[in-house]
């Protein structure tokens, strides 16, 4: 095989249509056939399942059939001209590394399985290898990118159409190890093959050269970006629909009338009552404890005990984490000692929860009441957001720029006034970014709330803290005025992570529904946080900007 | 050096300066060699040279305007630009000047009045123009002051001139034999004669203030202005 | 005062007031004639001797110059040659910069900005400052201009003031339309001054900064080459009103543009290479027929 030269490339190419029309066919196909082996990685179907009266294996061995017929017209038509392609010298030194690799692999799995060849199936696998290297290499980049991908594909594809790999097909390598099934196997093919074929095609169909490099680079990444979406949402997904049932049951509403005024009406002897109509609203699930006169059993205690814990930390953390960063920007001069505390504070950030909640168990809990509570909690997940709030404030104000401090400077402002009015304003998203991503850590954290504030794992009632009482005494000064109850504070609690711990430790065949809906209400609870959180730094971002 | 193109500006503008004021004085002596010889000939090359003249004047007042247009020269430059454009108003004048001496050459019938030497003025003029733009050229300011200086002996000279022809002219005999026309004749002569030695005068004038000038752009003292 | 003002100037300074100098420039001394500069009337500002080192690097040797009030004074010079440095000497900023060190005596009005004991806040009330690149907060018009007096209590806005009958919402609003018709810009901005500064185009955000910058009530305004960042329009726009402003404050401004300089200033002051001040004179002798060769040279764009 000759190496042919790079062929000219005009400034605007025709012809270019019905190379990408095919770039795009084959493009869709390797990416179903991707998306097929996700479906049946998740259990979505099986390599049996029909899907319009074929079996999910031949879909997918047709897929591989048409890609690997596809990728040889493409390279034919390429190399007799028939389509405007711009290919360069080489298909590259990746790519050929990739396509060998894949030689390697399979011919290795075909020559010791199939052919019974012991541990010499290496010996082929090397040289197949090496074969492929060259195949990609050496020719033209439309004939070095193709072939070897369509040898693969057009390979892969009898193997599942032919039944070499069929539907009853099984493989255990090593004996008493595990087996690997059709569906297994459809997988692995599946998932490598397809994104090889859609970066192929998506070469191809670009005409080779930089613009199809491009192309291929950004099907990949594309690709990447969506998967990842896309698992996110089946995790959340996931959780949802098995929480919803339970989190969602016996929900009432209802309409009752609410006296506002009466009197005493002479003429019939009756009190006469005006009434307006209010709303009543009862969710079990978020409104009640555990109790056994409950018909349904809730998280309310749980809730509500995440909420203090998340209130305390923030207010135990925020303000000091914003005061030593403002410090250590501001006032520090830029030297051992501020490198020190970086490093201490990245240390602290990267340590496991449950070292927090050995230091709260063996420092604070003596020191507040000697049992588990509330307030230990607040302290201990306050310690854990502390370093994020402190590196995400510092960068928030090492961000702000030079010239407010200047020009704040130059009027004549003391350096705590322009911190207060100018910097720390400017610095707020950055800070309030740091807040939500550390509420969302804390919000989680089993660990330490089991060592430190878990009490009894099915409360019936939450924590009593916020409860405004106005009443009259009879000793001066006569009123008293109860905001929030402090005793509740060193009480132990339930949160909802340690709830679900419990639930899942008391036992999950039972308790399954019930784990599902904790974990969901969870979700929605960290949710909540972060839309507080994102809706307080878009208010400070639109004041900040024009 | 930076701004290389705009000092080579500057230099072929004082370049053209000077070729200015070469052909006009070419273009005086010439003239005052056809009153010596009355050679009409070179007294009609004369009148049609000032064409040539002209055209340089217009050429070089676009150049400086051009130049502080697009340059915005300041200090030396800008003072070397200004006074170029004001040297240039004079050497065209010369240029005139020199083409009224051609016309007094075509008009004139004899040489009435040997005794007023228009030679040796006209060719002291010529001198202290060219040493006028030598010392534009040189920067001299030292010859500024002593062709100022000389312009005052050129006055005298001229003064005396027109007191010789005017008595001469009175001295002359005109009796019933002078025909009209000789009295014509005479009359005529005589008042181009005057006007000759007026207009040489007036070159010495043009010298100073060309001298004047360049003292302005080297010292930036107007002292010599007027 | 009617007693005519001289710049004093040691022989000294003058003598080594060589500076480095670049490929092609004479090794010319500065003579101390060329640095005195007479006129009328006390300096507003006064330096003596000034000396700046950022570390070991010598920034400005022996500086010396006084500054009428009510005029516009330019500071020119190339890239470096530390005109910016001796702004920022006149109202103290050079303090903010670590390594700096300031010798020497600079005098607001006959007193020692240098000294102990010198409120600071009170300098730089009287000694504004407008940078080269606009710096608007990111707050509102009407904020950005009420900033300087807030901060220094003389108003005080919101509901306690009200309660406490102290309110001086009239005295903001009086301010705002006040520093912007002296900047020229409110006609432009009048119906939104509560939107944020950072919407501005770049040559009203400047003017804006002037705003501010007048808000604290100076007598004098220093201009780090306040048009470099704008467009013609804008640039002329400001140089207008640098004229205006000169009438009621004494305007320093630095520019590396000579043609602005020319325009704007009644007295040059021209800073070369390595920190020195080489000339100080009323802009038209500067322009038409500078005493230093080197000056000369510069401003005719051979060298520098």
């Amino acid at each position: 095989m000759a190496v042919d030269s790079t062929p000219t490339n005009d400034l605007v190419q025709e012809g270019t249509g019905r190379l990408q029309t095919i770039g795009y066919v084959l493009q869709a196909v390797a990416l179903l056939v991707l998306v097929a082996s996700f479906a049946l990685l998740f259990e979505v179907v099986d390599a049996q399942s029909l899907v319009a009266g074929q079996s999910v294996l031949t879909w997918m061995g047709l897929g591989f059939g048409v890609l690997g017929l596809g990728f040889v017209a493409v390279a034919g038509l390429s190399r007799a001209d028939l389509v405007e392609s711009t290919p360069i010298k080489s298909a590259g030194v990746g790519a050929g590394i990739v396509y060998a690799l894949i030689g390697f692999v399979v011919v290795g799995l075909v020559s010791s399985q199939t052919l019974g060849l012991q541990t010499l199936w290496v010996i082929p696998a090397i040289l197949a290898g090496g074969l492929v290297f060259l195949g990609a290499v050496y020719p033209r980049e439309d004939i070095g990118s193709t072939l070897p991908a369509a040898g693969f594909m057009v390979f892969a594809g009898t193997t599942f159409l032919t039944g070499t790999i069929g539907l009853d097909w099984t493989w255990q390598p090593i004996p008493n190890g595990a087996v690997f099934d059709a569906s297994m196997a459809l997988i692995v093919t599946g998932f490598f093959g397809g994104l090889l074929g859609a970066w192929t095609a998506a070469r191809a169909g670009n005409g080779f050269g930089s613009r199809g490099r491009q192309s291929g680079a950004y099907l990949l990444v594309s690709v990447n970006a969506v998967a990842m979406a896309a698992l996110l949402f089946a995790l959340v997904t996931f959780v949802a629909v098995r929480g919803w049932a339970p989190m969602t049951r016996g929900i009432k509403t209802g309409i009752f009338w609410e006296p506002v005024y009466w009197f005493y009406f002479q003429p019939i002897q009756e009190y006469v009552i005006f009434q307006i109509p209010g709303l009543w609203f009862y969710w079990p699930f978020t409104m009640e404890g555990a109790a056994l006169m409950n018909d349904i059993n809730g998280v309310a205690p749980a809730i509500i005990g995440t909420f203090w814990l998340v209130v305390g930390a923030i207010l135990f953390a925020v303000p000091l984490g914003v005061g030593a960063a403002v410090f250590l920007t501001e006032y520090a001069e830029q030297g051992r000692f501020t490198q020190l505390v970086e490093i201490s504070t990245n240390g602290l950030w990267s340590t496991p929860s449950i070292v927090y909640g050995l230091f709260g168990l063996a420092l604070l809990v003596p020191r507040l009441g000697n049992s588990n509570s509330i307030l230990t909690g607040m302290l201990v997940l306050g310690f854990m957001l502390l370093p994020l709030v402190v590196i995400t404030s510092r960068e928030s104000l090492k961000s702000v720029p030079d010239e407010y401090r200047d020009a704040s400077a130059a009027l004549g402002v003391s350096q705590w006034q322009t911190i207060k009015s100018v910097v720390l304003p400017a610095a707020m998203p950055g800070v309030i970014t740091g807040v939500i991503l550390g509420v969302g850590r804390i919000a989680g954290e089993t660990a330490p709330i089991l060592l430190v504030t878990g009490g009894s794992p099915f409360p019936s009632t939450g924590a009593d803290i916020f409860d405004p009482r106005f009443a009259f005494t009879g000793q001066f000064p006569w009123v008293s005025l109860n905001i929030v109850n402090v005793d509740p504070l060193l009480q132990p609690s339930s949160a909802l992570p340690y709830q679900l711990y419990a639930v899942i430790s008391a036992g999950l065949s039972e308790n399954l529904s019930f784990a599902w809906g904790t974990a969901l209400v969870l979700l929605l609870v960290v949710l909540g946080f972060y839309a507080i959180g994102i809706a307080s730094r878009a208010y400070f971002r639109r004041k900040l900007q024009a | 050096m930076a701004r290389q193109s705009y000092q080579d500006q500057l230099a072929e503008m004082r370049e053209d300066v000077l070729f200015m004021s070469e052909v006009v004085t070419d273009r005086l002596r010439m003239g005052l060699e056809a009153m010596e010889s009355k050679d009409k000939e070179l007294a009609w090359d004369v009148i049609e040279g000032d064409d040539e003249v002209n055209q340089l004047y217009l050429d070089l007042e676009e150049d400086c305007i051009d130049l502080l247009a697009l340059q915005q020269p300041v200090a030396g430059d800008l003072r070397l630009i200004a006074s170029s454009f004001k040297i240039i108003t004079d050497l065209e004048r010369i240029g005139d000047l020199a083409t009224n001496l051609g016309d007094y050459t075509l008009d004139a019938e004899r040489d009435m009045f040997p005794e007023v030497d228009i030679q040796s003025i006209g060719h002291e003029t010529i001198q202290m123009v060219e040493d006028a733009m030598d010392a534009y050229a040189a920067e001299d300011i030292d010859a500024c002051y002593d062709i100022a200086d000389r312009d005052d002996d050129i006055d005298e000279l001229c003064k005396q001139a027109s007191q010789t022809i005017v008595r001469d002219l009175i001295e002359t005999e005109i009796d019933d034999t002078t025909s009209e026309q000789e009295v014509e004749n005479i009359m005529a002569d005589v008042s181009r004669l005057l006007l000759t030695v007026r207009d040489l005068e007036r070159v010495g004038d043009h010298a100073v203030n060309i001298a004047a000038r360049t003292l302005y752009m080297v010292e930036k003292d107007d002292e010599l202005i007027y | 005062m009617s007693e005519t003002h001289a710049t004093p100037v040691s022989e000294q300074d003058a003598d080594q007031a060589t500076g480095q100098t670049t490929p092609g420039e004479t090794n010319e001394q500065v003579q101390a004639e060329w640095l005195e500069y007479e006129f009328q009337g006390d300096a507003k500002v006064s330096a003596t001797d000034v000396n700046v080192h950022y570390g070991d690097d010598h920034a400005l040797h022996d500086i010396s110059m006084d500054i009428p009030e009510h005029s516009v004074t330019a500071l020119i010079g190339p890239s470096g040659c530390g005109k910016s440095t001796f702004l920022r000497c006149l109202n103290r900023m050079n303090d903010r910069i670590k390594s700096a060190r300031v010798d020497g005596s600079v005098e607001l009005d006959g007193m020692e900005i240098y000294q102990d004991g010198v409120n600071l806040v009170e300098l730089r009330k009287r000694v504004g400052m407008v940078f080269q690149a606009p710096n608007p907060f990111p707050k509102s018009i009407r904020d950005n201009i009420s900033y300087g007096p807030r901060k220094h209590g003389e108003i005080e806005t919101g509901l306690v003031s009200r309660l406490l009958g102290r309110d001086d919402q009239e005295q903001e609003d009086e301010l705002v339309e006040r520093t912007l018709r002296q900047a020229a810009l409110w006609d432009e901005v009048k119906d939104r001054l509560d939107d944020n500064a950072l919407g501005l185009s770049g040559g009203q955000q400047q003017r804006l900064c002037i705003a501010r910058a007048l808000a604290t009530d100076p007598e004098v305004l220093l201009m780090d080459e306040p048009a470099s960042a704008l467009d013609p329009i804008a640039t002329s726009k400001i140089e207008d009103l640098i004229e205006e402003l000169a009438e009621d404050y004494t305007v320093i401004v630095v520019t590396h543009n000579m043609q602005q300089a020319a325009r704007i200033s009644d007295q040059t002051a021209v800073f070369l290479t390595g920190g020195h001040l080489v000339e100080y004179g009323d802009t038209e002798q500067i322009f038409e027929n500078p005493e230093s060769q080197r000056v000369e040279d510069y401003i005719t764009g051979k060298f520098g």
